[in-house]
């Protein structure tokens, strides 16, 4: 297996080319990426005084949602954190004026709003946080991955009469066109929508342009939500699927 | 109602970027200020186009 870097500025993105492997492979990765990576959201929450226009509920469905940082080895059996609030109107409450009892767990933004307060009204609750997995419910979804073939755009240069209609016809703009040849300038940007060969096509009797995607050369696209870093996400990841290799190891010895 | 915390498909925390795009798309064209906020795909950001900030309307109401 061959693997790339493709750098980027932000912390919660990496991209990586993989070679040499299958699309099951990455998937799984994928998969486990979005369900199985342990982070903590709040559970429960224990509303002490309500008057504001929403309901318990929808309150308690938008502070679940807040992402919160977390540390890198917790698991199911880490602590529960308490997350506390109180706010009296009017005034609109956001996600800074909660006030963590665990500094390494707090919500990664000060800027969500939870709800608006009128003249008067008053908001108290506890937020019970605990560790969790994406496949259980959204708040505790850590992130995306996605991947896509690595695109093979093949130009037959020698029969091309340079019409120029693949160019126009790319919705992307990554062939362009010199005086004597079609040139392919970021082949990552392409999305497989083949518009180029219908173009080609109606302009020629065969089709010149060719684009294929590479089986087992993949684009891999790992976007952390927040909780931890892009890198720390896959490696967590990885290491929850080594976890489960090696328990149905162990089984198998007895 | 209110803007909701998360994209509703994918995701992705979307609510803590609200406040700065209601202020900038005041001057600045929608798309380049979703472009410039990290909203990449089309989920995330009709959050934000079709969203309709009704909460100022109940907030007259208590429960
Ligand atoms: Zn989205």
């Amino acid at each position: 297996m061959k693997v790339e870097y493709i750098s980027s500025d932000d912390e919660n993105v990496i991209s990586l080319i993989v070679e040499d492997v299958t699309a099951p492979f990455v998937n799984a990765i994928r998969r486990i990426i979005i369900t199985e990576v342990p982070v903590y959201a709040c559970k429960e929450l224990v509303v002490y005084e309500n008057t504001s226009p929403l309901f318990d509920e929808s309150i308690a469905h938008r502070v679940g949602l807040i992402p919160l940082k977390t540390p890198l080895d917790s698991d199911e059996s880490s602590r529960m954190v308490t997350i506390s609030l109180e706010a009296t109107g009017p005034t609109t409450v956001y996600s800074a004026d909660m006030v963590s009892d665990d500094e390494e767990v707090s919500p990664i933004d000060g800027g969500f709003p939870i709800i608006k307060l009128g003249p008067g009204q008053k908001l108290s609750f506890n937020a019970e946080c605990c560790v969790g997995f994406g496949k259980d419910h959204a708040r505790w979804q850590s992130g995306l991955a996605s991947y896509k073939n690595y695109p093979i755009i093949k130009i037959d240069s020698k029969r091309c009469n340079l019409c120029g209609r693949c160019s126009t016809a790319c919705p992307q703009n990554i062939l362009q066109m010199t005086d004597d040849a079609i040139n392919v300038v970021d082949v990552m940007m392409c999305t497989f929508c083949k518009s180029c060969m219908e173009a080609c096509t109606s302009s020629n009797e065969e089709t010149l342009i060719k684009v294929i995607p590479q089986d087992d050369k993949f684009i891999f696209k790992v976007e952390s939500f927040g909780n931890m870093t892009a890198k720390d996400l896959l490696t967590t990841a990885l290491k929850m699927i080594e976890n489960k290799a090696n328990s149905l190891n162990q089984q198998i010895l007895g | 109602m209110i803007i909701p915390i998360r994209c509703f498909t994918c995701g992705k925390p979307i609510g803590n970027l609200y406040n700065e795009y209601k202020e900038r798309i005041v001057t600045e064209d929608p798309k380049k200020v979703l472009d410039d906020l990290g909203l990449e795909r089309y989920c995330c950001r009709r959050m934000f186009l079709s969203h309709v900030d009704l909460i100022d309307e109940v907030l007259e109401f208590s429960i």
